[in-house]
């Protein structure tokens, strides 16, 4: 089991001076392997610090759930935001309000995916790709469930023998890549980016973020992937 | 864990800025154009562009950039290609300069790039090498994202709602209102600054229906037809067709922008409008699009204009003169353009009327 990631501020943030305000977190332990991708809303205040808490708040949770005896999906997403609420004082939930996109390989042999709010939460089962986020709520970009701000979680779980890569993005990556080439983009990523040394596969990804191509594009992007190097076996 | 990596983040920042100062420091004067026939003249573009590399807020570089950019777009070299041959050589053709640079320079650059290997770190050292070498093997994999992105900017739709009516022809309306359809779409497609590529679709409500005049198109794309008038005022046909428009996911995907709706009417409608605005109003996508109104001669429906609003802080705007509708159309023009400058192109810009030199609507 290996996992990574990379994010950039997009060129939006770039022009105002500020920081980037997706986050991702990448971990292991006795859980099994956890990573999160979170984006701080824009339009608030605290967005950044909501982000970083979010990601925080996470794995408190997955540990807390797998300390629990590991019971259902929900449980474990349930445990999120309250633990974030939390992280986040002294501020206020609307100022900080952040999406949430996880993925977990537990070692149960079952991996969890969740999403709230927008990005792509995705993982190639038996070959085809299977995404879990809800369809975008209001219909227009930048307007998104969230932590803080309400909203309903996507989740699904999978039998870690039948993957062999989860894919969480920012939604500064998922609305600019083409739906008919979803396929080839995860492929991509398992067979170019994964294969690559740590550093290389770092330097790598985070370049191909600065250099979107989409032309006239403003958001912040975050991957961040979990790949089973030798197929589906956690 | 995330602070880690916040780290490797920052770290890496200070690598990517510090790559492109190498690169400045030792130009790239040698180095041949990418496009044939066409080196020459984009050479004095890369220039430029290193220029506002090393010094963003270099206003006389902006400013002869951009000239220089026309310049060669009227030439008939595109804008997609002169930016390629730009980005291309100045980002990928050579790649980053490899910390062990074979000049053994030790400019400023160069010697933060060394202590950020390590303070015993020679540019030959090993490690300096390992890691010129993990730059090669990342260069590798770079460019393979074209081909999973979508090439075009996110969309910002402007749909224009236009009375067709017989009542349109008298004094001059319906002329005043192509010339003012057609100088907004030349100046949306003119629009260099822009964070979103403005489209334009025009609703056309008269002659017994509500029929779609231009179909949804990037402003650059459009060749305008003029419409005629005639017939009665159908406007609840017309608010049917713009919700069905909006909902449509393939027409206005979910990446666009929020989209903005204006209604120009001189009459009151003839058909059922109720039902088809409180649909309009109660969709999940075409409730949220901004709206704009004018209402044209003493026979519109103020009040019924200020429901399409919805807002009470909204207004409905008039207009007495056929120049008004031209005036009317330049402010919507400034609002659109505003927000597609700004920094989230979703955030609704306020541009009072009272921004234009004669505003009298």
């Amino acid at each position: 089991m290996d996992y990574f990631g990379a994010s950039v501020a997009g060129p939006a943030h770039r022009a105002l001076r500020k920081p980037n305000e997706d986050q991702w977190l990448g971990a292991s332990g006795a859980f099994g392997s956890l990573v999160v991708v979170s984006d701080g809303l824009g339009s608030k205040d605290r967005a950044r610090h909501g982000a970083k808490k979010a990601c925080v708040a996470t794995l408190r949770a997955v540990r807390a759930w797998h300390k629990d005896g590991t019971g259902s999906l929900n449980d474990l997403v349930d445990r999120i935001e309250p633990l974030w609420l939390e992280e986040i004082v002294p501020f206020d939930r609307l100022d900080c309000a952040a999406t949430c996109l996880l993925a977990l390989a537990h070692h149960d042999g079952r991996t969890y995916v969740a999403a709230l709010g927008d990005g792509m939460a995705a993982v190639r089962r038996r070959g085809a790709i299977e995404r879990v986020e809800h369809p975008r709520a209001s219909g227009f970009s930048n307007e998104t469930q969230s932590l803080g701000s309400g909203g309903v979680w996507a989740t699904r779980c999978f039998e870690c023998s039948e993957i062999d890569i989860a894919v969480l993005a920012s939604d500064g990556v998922s609305d600019d890549l083409r739906p008919d080439r979803l396929a080839d983009f995860v492929a991509w990523l398992k067979d170019e980016i994964a294969t690559l040394q740590p550093v290389a596969r770092w330097r790598s990804l985070r370049r191909e973020l600065n250099e979107w191509p989409t032309p006239r594009h403003l958001d912040d992007k975050t991957i961040a992937v979990l790949a089973w190097p030798n197929g589906g076996t956690a | 864990m995330g602070w880690a990596k916040y780290h490797e983040d920052n770290v890496s920042r200070f690598w990517r800025d510090a790559n492109t100062q190498v690169r400045v420091v030792h130009g790239t004067q040698d180095r041949p154009a990418s496009k044939a026939g066409a080196g020459d003249d984009l050479g004095e573009l890369k220039l430029l562009r290193r220029r506002l590399a090393e010094n963003p807020c270099d206003r006389s570089a902006q400013l002869t950039f951009h000239a220089e950019k026309s310049r060669l777009e009227k030439l008939g070299i595109s804008t997609g290609e002169i930016l390629g041959v730009i980005h291309g050589d100045d980002r990928r053709a050579d790649g980053p300069m490899d910390i062990a640079s074979p000049n053994g320079g030790t400019s400023l650059v160069q010697r933060q790039l060394q202590n950020e290997i390590g303070r015993n770190a020679q540019p030959n050292s090993p490690k300096a090498l390992a890691k010129a070498q993990l730059n090669k093997q990342g260069e590798r994999n770079m460019s393979k994202l074209k081909d999973f992105t979508v090439s075009t900017a996110r969309p910002l739709p402007v749909i224009v709602l236009a009375d067709v009516s017989g009542s349109m022809s008298a004094n001059g309306k319906i002329d005043a209102l192509n010339d003012a359809i057609q100088s907004m779409i030349e100046s949306f497609a003119a629009e260099d600054h822009s964070r979103a590529e403005i489209h334009v679709a025009v609703i056309a409500f008269g002659k017994g229906s509500a029929r779609l005049h231009q179909a949804l198109l990037p402003a650059a794309q459009i060749k305008w037809e003029r419409v005629g008038a005639a017939g009665n005022t159908p406007m609840g046909a017309a608010f049917d067709l713009v919700v069905k428009m909006v909902e449509d996911q393939a027409q206005i995907p979910s990446r666009a922008y929020r989209p903005t709706v204006v209604l120009v009417s001189d009459g009151q409608p003839t058909d059922e409008w109720r039902e088809p605005l409180q649909r309009l109003l109660a969709s999940d996508r075409a409730s949220k699009a901004s709206r704009f109104v004018l209402g044209i001669g003493d026979d519109a429906d103020p009040a019924m204009l200020a429901e399409f609003l919805a807002d009470p802080s909204a207004r409905a705007y008039s207009a007495h003169e056929a120049r008004q509708i031209k005036n009317f159309f330049r402010w919507v023009t400034m609002s659109v353009t505003q927000r597609t400058r700004s920094v989230n192109p979703n955030s609704v810009v306020v541009v009072h009327p009272t921004a234009l030199d004669d505003y009298d609507f």
